[in-house]
């Protein structure tokens, strides 16, 4: 971030986004989906990224496979993998990422899979779309043994809908890294499944990492399951990342407005996974029509003067921390 | 799954008694008689009366209809009135197949052409193609076969003479091009516009982002995932016109000159021929019958979820 310490590690990130834009034209005017976001993730790492509903982590997540929903589009900034600029490839070297560099899974497992194709064929197509693989209905098969499916051999040739909520999440983890992907995009992999499959999901990729050193990018809404999970948290709020950390520090001393928020709207923490974020009062700002200083300023309960008219830049908020906000200016006096 | 398909042709059987009793009897009903029109001078009544005699005419519309009921379930369907050297049998021999040819030609053409062409209305950012393929399928949709016939061989056959304007000389002859394609017109703008919904549908699913973020080809997204899918509705429509083309079609076939099944049934029904107007009205529901059979078992075959469903 702009203000974050140069801790001159370009070489070991994976992949680094700087200054991302995302925009839809609409009816509106133009919604700002991501707003100058910039973040990194090292090889094998676990990184987290909250947000409200309607905070942009999607349309995030979508840009760094450029598989932006028209009429949306990547308006300006930089994605690297690996030392790589993404946003100079052609179409048919972004195909060679999706899939193979970088995998990607999605809300809903009813609706992600192909209804009218074998669960087998669709691990299968991912190995085949990348390697020349004349054994690829085996490795499927060593796919779904791998992602603790009971019975692959046989259950290969299922159809999707002859699995559960958690197989098919299960599915499609195992077609997001059929190809041994450097990072694994999850987005929101466990909100639409019943608590219990949840924790055997969040295992499941904790698993995947560990044993393949495959960086995962988790985004969710629920905070308490990123904190468990990752090791640095990016909070985003109204298409930008407003407070940045490694995720105990964040969670104990967070120092941004929202996340405080975010926060003391939990349940305690000894209780059990904490649903959504809908205790905050008011409302996100309209995308297509942010305010001309702090995104959050309406519904902030530390606001300043300032905050009303000027966009705060990110301070730098301890070692590896940075936080979007003008009360975390520390050449300022806070209040 | 075989019993399911075996138990859906018995429920055919019921559905042609019924098809058989109503138009016995809408056929009787109707004024007129099989010996006014087959001769340009009126026959004495007396002969009338005889021949009435001879095919049993005369006996009460009952007895006719029990009479004719058991023949009927024995195949026989007696000699047509309008030709009495033929019977229905023959008749039938010698005019489907001509029309079977041609429509299963056309049916064959509406599909292979409707559904590239769905396709690339629903896929094509340039909205001048959709417009296009929009403006050609409600077009066909529109037109009555008759008109297209007709300007098909005012064009192609009076004015640039590449085609003939009359008769039949098989399939795979000139004679062909003008009847095929009007009675493609009608089924290929329904499997083009029917195609062309269900891909907008389907290329927003979930599935299909998910295809992407795999890295597959555009042309395995569009056929394997989007192509697959969409195929189910438009199966459906495909289905509804097949027999209905598959019978001959009695405007394409007067125009263009054609000794089809479609032009012999209405020639059948001015002339009150009972026997081949029952027959091929027995016919047509036997095609509709298998037919709709058929496309129940493409939604069998394309669908995994029903099979699952009848796996139960
Ligand atoms: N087609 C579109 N037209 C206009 N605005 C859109 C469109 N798609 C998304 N947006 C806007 O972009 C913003 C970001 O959406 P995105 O789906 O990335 O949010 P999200 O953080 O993933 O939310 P959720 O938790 O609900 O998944 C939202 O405010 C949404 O209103
Ligand atoms: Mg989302």
């Amino acid at each position: 971030m702009a203000g974050e310490p140069t801790m001159t590690k370009i070489q070991s990130q994976l992949l680094d986004i700087a200054d991302l834009h995302v925009e839809i034209p609409t009816a509106r005017g133009m919604v700002k989906a991501v707003d100058s976001v910039t973040l990194s993730v090292r090889a094998g790492e676990a990184v987290g990224i909250v947000g409200e509903s309607g905070s942009g982590k999607s349309m995030l997540a979508l840009s760094i496979m450029q598989l932006v929903p028209r009429p949306g589009r990547i308006a300006s900034g930089r994605i690297s993998l690996a030392g790589r600029d993404l946003l100079q490839l052609s179409e048919r070297e972004m195909r060679q990422v999706r899939g193979n560099e970088v995998g990607m899974i999605f809300q809903d497992p009813s609706t992600s899979l192909n209804p009218v194709l074998r669960v087998g064929r669709q691990v299968a197509e991912t190995i085949e779309a990348h390697h020349p693989a004349a054994d690829s209905w085996q490795q499927s098969v060593d796919m779904l043994r791998s992602v603790s499916i009971p019975d692959p051999q046989r259950r290969v040739r299922d159809y999707p809908h002859q699995y559960s909520g958690g197989m098919r999440q299960r599915v499609m983890i195992a077609i997001g890294m059929a190809n041994r992907p450097k990072l694994l995009i999850a987005d929101e992999p466990t909100t639409a499944l019943d608590v219990t499959v949840q924790a055997q999901i969040m295992d499941l990729l904790r698993s995947m990492n560990a044993e393949t050193g495959t960086a995962i990018l988790l985004i969710s809404h629920n905070i308490a399951l990123v904190s468990r999970f990752c090791s640095r948290v990016l909070v985003m709020y109204a298409g930008r990342i407003v407070e940045e950390g490694p995720t105990a520090e964040l969670f104990h001393q967070p120092k941004h407005p929202y996340t405080r928020a975010l926060l003391s709207a939990l349940p305690r923490i000894d209780r059990k996974l904490p649903q959504g974020l809908t205790t905050i009062g008011g409302r996100p700002p309209d995308l297509a029509r942010l305010p001309a200083g702090c995104a959050f300023f309406d519904r902030c309960q530390d606001r300043i003067e300032t905050c009303r008219t000027e966009r705060p830049p990110a301070f730098s908020v301890g070692p590896g921390r940075s936080a979007r906000c003008w009360l975390a200016d520390e050449g300022k006096p806070s209040c | 799954m075989l019993s399911y398909f075996c138990k859906r042709l018995l429920a055919g059987i019921p559905t042609l008694l019924i098809s058989f009793t109503l138009v016995f009897f809408i056929a009787h009903a109707t004024p007129g008689s099989p010996w006014d029109s087959s001769s340009n001078r009126p026959l004495e009544p007396a002969v009338k009366a005889r021949l009435d005699a001879k095919y049993h005419l005369d006996d009460p519309l009952y007895v006719q209809y029990v009479d004719y009921l058991a023949g009927a379930l024995r195949g026989d369907f007696g000699p047509s009135f309008r030709d009495r050297t033929k019977s229905v049998a023959d008749i039938v021999a010698q005019f489907l197949p001509v029309s079977l040819k041609l429509g299963g030609a056309a049916m064959l053409l509406a599909v292979l052409l409707g559904l590239p062409f769905g396709a690339l209305a629903a896929l094509s950012r340039h909205p001048a193609v959709d417009g296009a393929i929009r403006v050609i399928s409600t077009l066909g949709i529109s037109m009555p076969t008759y008109v297209v016939t007709s300007i098909l061989i005012v064009a192609f056959g009076v004015g640039l003479g590449w085609v003939p304007t009359f008769g039949w000389k098989g399939l795979f002859s000139a004679s062909s091009l003008v009847p095929v394609f009007s009675l493609a017109l009608a089924p290929l703008a329904a499997v083009i516009r029917c195609f062309r919904t269900s891909m907008l549908e389907v290329m927003n699913l979930d599935f299909i982002r998910t295809a992407r973020a795999k890295g597959l080809r555009p042309m395995t997204i569009i056929v394997h995932h989007m192509g697959r899918n969409a195929l189910i509705p438009a199966v459906t429509v495909v289905g509804a016109y097949t027999s209905y083309i598959l019978v001959g079609s009695f405007f394409v076939e007067s125009i263009a000159g054609i000794p089809g099944f479609g032009r012999y049934f209405v020639l059948a029904v001015a002339a009150r021929d009972y026997p081949v107007i029952i027959g091929t009205t027995l016919i047509y529901a036997l095609f509709v019958i298998v037919i709709n059979l058929i496309v129940d078992l493409s939604y069998y075959l394309l669908d995994p979820r029903v099979r699952t469903e009848h796996a139960r």
